[in-house]
């Protein structure tokens, strides 16, 4: 099983998973693009470049910040005060 | 091999996976962009003055605009050239810029296919006015 338990995986995953959401609506989603709507084949032909390396470049930001968070949430130290009680 | 290999393993085969596979896709864009055939023969040529801080747009038959006019479905060849420093010139939504350095001839094949009004702006600092210094790209019916 490794350093990792399946409930690991799973929040891990999770982390990602929301981070990869979280992303996508900051960045407007597809549908509300900053660029502008292409009126040739070319144009048409670099959005659609665009919007992959777009949507790659999200998937490997929500990779590595999810495991931020995911890293963060596991090795908090809950004995520790918080401050706010 | 442990699990902080195998994590290692994984980020460098899924590293060069993702990296490989965007520079494939990106060939046929960058021939797009590069390739002066790309729309096959031009109709005609327009000759494109660029300057501090203005566009001129000069036609086959000799005579000149300040806004580039093309009729829909035409395929036009721009000869760039800038009289003093180095403008851009880029219209967002043909997905381009052209960097038109002085003592240069840059060429760009255009296909006017959506009828409209666009706006070419300069897309390099050049200057006080570098802001103002767009025109209109007109595609005509």
């Amino acid at each position: 099983m490794g350093i990792l338990s399946t409930f690991d995986r799973i929040v891990w995953a999770f982390s990602i998973l929301v981070t990869f959401l979280v992303l996508f609506i900051l960045g407007g989603g597809l549908l509300v693009s900053w660029y502008p709507d292409p009126i040739d084949a070319r144009a048409a032909l670099i959005k659609s470049y665009y919007d992959v390396v777009y949507v790659a470049g999200m998937f490997v930001s929500a990779l590595f910040i999810g495991t931020f968070f995911y890293l963060i949430l596991k090795f908090w130290d809950r004995t520790q005060p918080a401050g706010l009680e | 091999m442990d699990t902080l290999e195998k994590l290692e393993w994984a980020t460098i085969a899924g590293a060069t996976v993702l990296l490989f596979g965007l520079a494939v896709m990106a060939l046929p864009v960058l021939d797009a962009l590069d390739n002066p055939d790309y729309y096959g023969e031009p109709d005609y040529v327009v000759k494109v003055e660029s300057g501090q801080w203005y566009w001129k747009f000069i036609y086959p038959d000799g005579s000149e605009s300040g806004e580039l006019k093309v009729k829909n479905g035409e395929v036009v060849r721009l000869e760039l050239e800038s009289t003093d420093v180095i403008h851009s010139f880029y219209v967002r939504e043909m997905g381009f810029k052209v960097d038109i350095i002085p003592g240069k001839t840059r060429i760009q094949v255009i296909s006017a296919e959506t009828p409209g009004e666009y706006w070419i702006q300069c897309a390099e600092f050049c200057g006080a006015y570098h802001g103002g210094m767009r025109t209109k790209f007109i595609i005509e019916e």
